[in-house]
């Protein structure tokens, strides 16, 4: 049994912030034995303690995320000589510094947000060597040609939902993530803007049929997290429109919206690029349905990976270096473009103070995510640099004062005085995570909850307070001391298997053998491969 | 993951020639690993679970790692590296594809299955009916080519192609070309080919374009993709070679010519390249894995070798100091490796499971007994 001692005990999921005692036993925490005696005693007064933190989004794993290893070795700490020290310098960039670094911040548990299903095999390969953090994955749909004709055929929900359901577990999936719905398989026909109500050529179907049925499957089919959703426009002056238009389409219904930074660009100003983070989340915080994360911009050299392929081959003119990897996949496909976010670059400017504005103008922490959409935004390794503007309006005030004037005139971040609460930043980081991907055991201290803690140090400068962890715990073992590993154990990876007619899987195993030539089993994780990808651990849907 | 599936019970070990059981093997090449200043591996043809245990034998011992050097697969990653690329996967080419430019010399190897397929076959997601193809290069046989397809033979010599795509890529941008492989009417009719495509498809098997080759026609993809849309499949080669490169990238960061001699994995293309690293003297032992055929370095007499290899079948001799048989992956053992019909990482049963050791059980027991001599000195 193990005893923290006398820290401030921040659990939002039950309203606590108080000094009290945390007890570990078994992997989990236990109520305050009466006169039991702990085999080890931390003395932690004057720590912060919480659970082990929780990143909802942040590409770790997976073909596009290697692929950006593989194109990016200048950038890697060992390949230099003398490397600059940004955050992608000091990334380290394998799974095992991936691991490492997370839980040196108290992160334990990490979902990487957009993989194929024909590469979930490759990804939990990956996944599997990232020690220390819990892991999931969120299974790329929608712009494949088997539920696209599924749609053109009026196969009805039923057959969407039995499709869902088969993917999820055949890829070992917690939830479905839909990233541009019917674009990438437009840009296929030679398409190159692709909005909400375009139709997919040869099949019929519009983006917002696309993401409708998808949305439905998930929720009859009981997954917890709701659909995830990377919509159309990205990055396109005045796509606030398509993001508003997206939130009125998902009326009451539940649905996250991922990295809606880069959806927040009005048309305003001279050059006709502004922030309108404002009303974005004026509709987010009417709409009590929808889930936002950020996908915060940072300043500084990082690159791009995202399976959306229409929108990354639009953005290979700004590569920074020139090159880029441009994927037709079987579905999505996607892109890995470098990209450098310049302080002194207006328009990137706009984009740093619009994830903030958004950040600071929902109201509600329960829905509202940190990310960076890691590395697209910045490395998740800037999430303590974050956290510290968000708490303390002076840092920001003295970031803002270093950028082109002329760019915050295009945002409303300067009127902005609101200060995060470290409890804010734990419902923002534990509770509410959980919460959303259904993970009852997770993102709170009460008893049963898996001994994932972190305890920092509560340190003036907050950044510095939240970059190294004083201890982090994860299923009760110490595997962190003041920001150093100190213990490298595995982790599990979290899936849910819905359940379905299984006459949706013998069509599909017609259907590869007809279109590709090759048996479905070469493109799924099989029940044989486990002796391969470490522990699963699944979550139970809702009944 | 050492010590499962009854490993060693037909494993086949030689000492400077000589059978001995596995176990003594194991403890002459524990003994080299200990007395060797600076270990290399190299070849590395195995799956990703045997470069899993390849990466924690190596972080063990502070070796070198060189995968690619001479290799075709480190040839087209380097021109990835260089200069990005447009990708597509075989399922895309095989079932969208209704244009074809295939870059091809005599030898198509693990690519041809591939290229079988694509003759044979109509693209069934592509509004055209036929599947056209441009075969530069040494073509097929006439009969093996379907009535489905549109079939153009560009025949030029494997030292024109480069020059070609340089002409075909100048045109399309409207400039003047001087001297081309093509007449000036086939070189227009070639282009305008390319230009019609609805969803074309670039193919070379590994081996065929050097790099420069390779950024050229990334550069001509690129500058179709302006007006059409076409992309790129390289047919990696044998031996999970891109694979390995695969589970290397983010095991270290890096695909290959990776060192642990200072902690944590350092990237040189030049300081950890395999026959620079004998040349000099600086590796004073070589490791060798060659589990799905049995190959040799061209270096390999001028170090001492331990040798994980396939069978021999009882043809050729013993050549390494210490030589281990090992399985063939996805036939005497379970497997993970990369399918040259999907371009993706896939999981294969045993064909034969007959108890061979893998790759990944030989070296999860090297690092056992590391390990345990490590614990008993401490």
């Amino acid at each position: 049994m193990i005893r923290l001692r006398g820290g401030r005990v921040i659990d939002p999921a039950h309203g606590r912030d108080e000094i009290a005692d945390v007890w570990i036993e078994d992997g989990r925490i236990v109520t305050p034995p009466a006169g039991g005696q702990p085999a080890e005693s931390f003395d932690i007064s004057g720590k912060i303690v919480m659970a082990g933190a929780i990143d909802i989004h942040s590409h770790i794993a997976g073909a596009n995320v290697n692929t950006a290893r593989l194109l990016l070795p200048e950038f890697h700490r060992a390949h230099l000589p003398r490397p600059g020290a940004t955050p992608l310098t000091e990334l380290g960039w394998s799974t095992i510094e991936t691991g490492r670094l997370y839980a040196a911040m108290g992160f334990t548990t990490v979902v990487e947000p957009a993989v194929a299903p024909h590469t979930a095999l490759h990804a939990h390969l990956e996944l599997a060597d990232t020690p220390l953090i819990d892991k999931a994955i969120l299974a790329v749909l929608g712009n494949e040609d088997f539920l696209l004709a599924l749609m053109r055929e009026k196969e009805g929900l039923g057959a969407v939902r039995d499709y869902v359901s088969s993917m999820l577990s055949s890829s070992r999936a917690l939830g479905v993530k839909v990233i541009n719905a019917g674009a990438a398989m437009a840009f296929k026909h030679n398409l190159r803007s692709f909005g909400l109500d375009d139709v997919v050529p040869t099949y019929g179907v519009t983006s917002r049929e696309i993401v409708s049925a998808l949305q439905q499957a998930v929720h009859e089919l009981g997954v917890p997290h709701p659909l995830h959703l990377h919509c159309n426009n990205l990055g396109l002056a005045g796509n606030v429109e398509t993001a508003l238009e997206t939130i009125e389409a998902f009326d009451g219904l539940p649905i996250h919206l991922a990295h809606l930074q880069f959806y927040s660009y009005g048309t305003q100003g001279k050059r006709g690029f502004s922030s309108a983070a404002a009303r974005l989340a004026e509709a987010v915080n009417a709409a009590k349905n929808v889930t936002i994360d950020v996908g915060q911009v940072m300043f500084g050299q990082t690159v791009t990976v995202s399976s959306d392929v229409l929108r990354q081959f639009a953005a290979t003119k700004f590569a920074h270096p020139r090159k880029s990897v441009i994927i037709d996949g079987d579905g999505n496909g996607g892109g890995v473009v470098p990209m450098a976010y310049r302080q002194s670059s207006f328009t990137n400017a706009v984009q740093w103070a619009a994830g903030l504005e958004l950040f600071l103008l929902v109201e509600n922490p329960w829905r509202v995510f940190f990310t960076t959409d890691h590395p697209n935004g910045a490395p998740f390794t800037s999430y303590p640099e974050l956290f510290a503007l968000l708490m303390d309006r002076n840092l920001r005030a003295a970031w803002t004062d270093r950028l082109p004037k002329p760019a915050l005139a295009m945002t409303t971040l300067p009127s902005l005085g609101r200060e995060y609460t470290l409890f804010e930043i734990a419902t923002m980081t534990r509770a509410a995570p959980a919460k959303l991907l259904g993970l009852k055991d997770r993102g709170h201290l009460a008893q049963g909850a898996l001994a994932d803690i972190a305890v920092y140090h509560d340190r003036q400068d907050r950044a510095e307070m939240f970059r190294a962890a004083h201890l982090v715990f994860k299923n009760g073992k110490l595997v962190v001391r003041d920001g150093k590993v100190t213990r490298e154990i595995k982790g599990k990876t979290l899936h849910v298997t819905p359940s379905h007619d299984a006459a949706i899987d013998r069509k599909l195993d017609r259907y590869y053998e007809h279109l590709y030539g090759v048996p479905r089993r070469s493109f799924v994780v099989p029940h044989e491969a486990r002796c391969f990808l470490g522990e699963f651990e699944q979550v139970p849907c809702v009944a | 993951m050492p010590g499962r599936r009854g490993e060693g019970r037909h494993a086949r070990a030689w000492i400077e020639g000589v059978g001995c059981p596995l176990d003594a093997a194991i403890d002459a090449v524990l003994d080299h690993l200990r007395r060797s200043r600076n270990p290399l591996f190299a070849g590395l043809g195995c799956d990703v679970e045997g470069a899993r245990a390849i990466v924690r034998l190596a972080k063990l011992v502070d070796a070198s790692i060189d995968h690619l050097s001479g290799t075709a697969t480190g040839v087209e990653l380097s021109a990835v590296r260089d200069a990005g690329l447009f990708a597509t996967t075989p399922g895309e080419t095989f079932a969208r594809a209704d244009t074809l430019l295939v870059l091809a010399t005599e030898r198509s190897g693990a690519a041809e299955p591939l290229l079988k397929g694509f003759l044979a076959t109509k693209p069934r997601l592509a509004l055209a009916r036929t599947r056209r193809i441009i075969w530069v290069g040494r073509g097929p046989a006439p009969r093996a080519v379907s009535k489905h397809v549109d079939f153009t033979s560009v025949a030029v010599a494997p030292s024109q192609i480069s020059p070609l795509l340089s002409a075909l890529r100048s045109r399309l941008a409207r400039r003047p070309v001087g001297a081309a492989p093509l007449s000036p009417r086939r070189l227009e009719a070639t282009l305008e080919k390319l230009r019609e495509a609805k969803f074309g498809v670039a193919i070379w098997p590994s081996r065929v374009l050097d790099p420069l080759t390779v950024e050229t026609l990334t550069g001509l993809v690129r500058d179709l993709n302006e007006s059409t849309r076409f992309s790129c499949l390289p047919v990696l080669s044998q031996d999970n070679a891109a694979g390995v490169a695969m589970a290397l990238t983010w095991l270290t960061g890096f695909p290959s010519h990776i060192g642990f001699s200072r902690g944590e994995p350092e990237h040189d293309p030049w300081r950890f390249d395999a026959a620079r690293l004998v040349r000099s003297g600086e590796a004073d032992l070589a490791f060798w894995v060659s589990a799905y055929r049995r190959h040799w370095p061209p270096w390999s007499s001028r170090v001492p070798v331990i040798a994980l290899v396939a069978p021999s079948h009882g043809v050729g001799t013993p050549r390494a100091r210490v030589e281990i048989e090992v399985g063939t992956p996805g036939v005497d053992h379970d497997t993970i490796d990369l399918l040259a019909a999907t371009g993706s990482l896939a999981f294969r049963p045993a064909a034969v499971r007959n108890g061979t050791p893998s790759v990944a059980d030989v070296i999860g027991r090297i690092c056992a007994g590391l390990s345990a001599a490590g614990r008993a000195a401490g």
